[in-house]
């Protein structure tokens, strides 16, 4: 089997196994019909002699054929069919001569054929033009069978890349905001001589970032990191909002170990921070859910800042983290997710659901 | 040689840490003098109405009022000498540059500092406000876009409209005519100021005075026009000009060329 598909795969190995079996075949059912034709010895050696010449010289035009039609494979269904066909009646006129000649030359005038004409020369083209126009059939049909699997392939690449790249895109990029912001109330705890504050904050931004930089958008992590992640985040956004800033956590410890995609609700978090903690002078509450419930693990977060539709930032600046949340569970899970955005009166709910799947313990 | 006034400079922006930076570094000037700080838009409109600093340094992002709209609430009699302050905002930096604005990026850099001070101290002397404001106006109408009037004729002919549509790009906005409580020029734009709201539009003040009706609208100013219902007090000052005091603590002036104005918010409200 892996032999057949690595002769399938090669361009070369393939053509020469079927030109060479092809034409033995030829011989043989040639040889075959000559013996249920005249088997006596004596008129067999002749036969045999001139099967040999037709098969050889059948062969030698056949790859001539080839020459003139892998100049052909370019241009355009109409050109390669006129073409062939003009060549196979040319090809089978010559390669009648040729058997023709052999005929006279090595059977003897006791079997029936005597040429009176030398026309006769090229009696029986058509017939041999029909036998070319097979080799040309097979020759086509196997080259269109090729590109036509090759094409599969590259969509098949092409649609395989074009998956990566868009998980690409969508993953989670870190906010310039954030990091010139903490560089600022580091460098303000640094003036302040605040050097443990500002130590902490320079580790806990630092591990973030490397968590942010390290994660493939192909590769999923347990819900557990993905809070420690968070959570870094949060104690930094802490340091610059204070007591604006509030958090409950609400997750099940089973739900710790289910498997997201790495940094899904990190844009979710942002979102709720920007349009619900930093545009309100009293701040916000963000609340994070997770659970685990039948086949499916169910996470959410709340804010309670003014909603999707009364935001007074114009554009589609909140849009743009749901969509891509949306777009990614899409491109992982098909439809085998669930997104919805509630109206919480106050504020806004970003429910997503995705199949259970367990970290390996 | 007596030593330059120090200057009453506010500090404007929503994380403490970040006034605390400033602060800190402003301490290394030694002609610079912090007379408050405030953590939003709100409380810096009314510091600088009560304070009159020189000099305010101003996030762009706070909750409420931002940066841009504490701008936008400011005549130009009231306007300190601004210095924005942001951590990332390419598109504001770009318009900043563009028109020599002073701007300092977070975490603030000492030398950067010294050098906006410097450039501060020069202009104070030179400054002219009117022409900083129509400037920053003009900013603002190149970040935030500027609208135009979506039906500049009322459909019943001479009577004013209830509304004033504005056409921002695909959306229009319906400003209640009641609730504008003034407007102003700034070079080619007009602020229209109404229900805590900024809108910045292209229009003249000709075209704006013939759209409001004149028994609820008076031209004051050569670039302002007020709701007359809206002032609360008069102030006489000096060459024959008023401040007219509205009820948000807004000052505007009343100039000699409108003195007869005057007599708009002297007499008694008459039936028509």
């Amino acid at each position: 089997m892996s032999r057949f598909d690595s002769l399938l795969k090669s361009h070369k190995a393939l053509f020469w196994t079927l030109q060479v079996g092809g034409w033995l075949a030829y011989a043989l059912s040639q040889y075959l019909g000559t013996l249920l034709y005249d088997s006596k010895y004596e008129h067999m050696v002749g036969y045999t002699t001139v099967i040999c010449i037709a098969t050889v010289s059948g062969f030698l035009l056949s790859l001539e054929l080839r020459y003139i039609y892998q100049r052909l494979w370019t241009r355009s269904p109409r050109v390669i069919v006129v073409m062939a066909l003009f060549s196979c009646y040319l090809f089978a006129l010559v390669w009648r001569v040729i058997i023709n000649s052999a005929y006279l030359l090595y059977t003897n005038d006791s079997m029936e054929w005597v040429m009176k004409s030398p026309l006769e020369f090229f009696s029986n083209a058509m017939h041999s033009s029909y036998l070319l126009l097979c080799w040309t059939g097979i020759y086509f049909g196997v080259k269109y069978y090729e590109s036509l699997q090759q094409q599969r392939e590259a969509t098949l690449r092409a649609a395989t890349l074009a998956q990566e790249a868009q998980l690409k895109m969508l993953r989670y990029q870190l906010n310039p905001h954030f990091l010139f912001n903490t560089l600022n109330a580091i460098s303000t705890l640094i003036l302040d001589n605040e050097n443990r504050t500002a130590n902490q904050t320079v580790m806990r931004l630092s591990e973030f970032l490397r968590y942010t930089l390290d994660q493939d958008p192909m590769k999923k992590v347990t819900l557990r990191q993905e809070i420690e992640a968070m959570n870094l985040y949060l104690t930094t956004e802490k340091l610059r909002f204070g007591d604006r800033l509030r958090l409950e956590f609400a997750i099940e410890e089973r739900a710790l170990e289910a498997l997201v995609p790495s940094l899904l609700l990190q844009p979710l978090i942002e979102n709720a921070v920007k349009y619900a903690v930093s545009p309100s002078e009293q701040g916000g509450t963000i609340r994070v859910e997770g659970r685990a419930r039948g086949v499916m693990l169910e996470l959410a977060v709340a804010d309670d800042g003014p909603g999707l539709n009364t935001g007074a930032a114009p554009g589609a600046g909140r849009g743009v983290g749901l969509r891509n949340t949306r777009e990614r569970l899409a491109v992982i899970y098909e439809d085998r997710h669930r997104f919805a955005t509630l109206d919480n009166k106050p504020g806004l709910r970003v429910e997503l659901g995705l199949p259970l799947e367990m970290a390996p313990s | 040689m007596n030593t330059p006034r120090k200057l009453r400079t506010l500090l404007v922006d929503d994380e403490a840490l970040s006034r605390r930076g400033l602060q800190l570094r402003l301490r290394l000037a030694n002609d610079v003098e912090v007379i408050g700080e405030c953590s939003n838009g709100r409380e810096a409109l009314e510091a600088i109405r009560e304070h009159r600093p020189d000099l305010v340094f101003l996030d762009i992002q706070m909750p409420g009022l931002s940066g841009f709209d504490v701008l936008a609430e400011l005549q130009p009699h009231e306007l300190p000498m601004i210095v924005f302050v942001t951590a990332y905002d390419r598109f504001a930096v770009q318009a900043f540059e563009a028109r020599a604005i002073d701007y300092v990026l977070k975490p603030v850099d000492d030398a950067r500092l010294a050098a906006t001070l410097s450039h501060v101290r020069e202009l104070t002397d030179q400054r002219t406000a009117v022409a900083e404001r129509n400037q920053l106006v003009n900013l603002l109408a190149e970040l935030r876009g500027s609208g135009e009037i979506a039906q500049a004729e009322p459909p019943g002919g001479t009577q004013a409209p209830n509304w004033l549509p504005i056409r921002n790009g695909r959306e229009t906005v319906r400003v209640p005519v009641q609730a504008i409580e003034w407007v102003d020029a700034a070079g080619d734009y007009l602020c229209i100021h109404a229900s805590g709201h900024t809108h910045i539009l292209r229009a003249t003040m000709r075209e704006m005075e013939n759209l409001l009706d004149p028994r609820l609208f008076q031209r004051v100013h050569r670039s302002t026009i007020v709701n007359l219902t809206r002032v609360k007090s008069l102030r006489a000052h000096m060459n024959g000009e008023y401040f007219l005091r509205l009820e948000g603590g807004q000052e505007l002036k009343l100039s000699r060329t409108y003195r007869d104005k005057v007599e708009y918010f002297l007499k008694r409200p008459r039936a028509h």
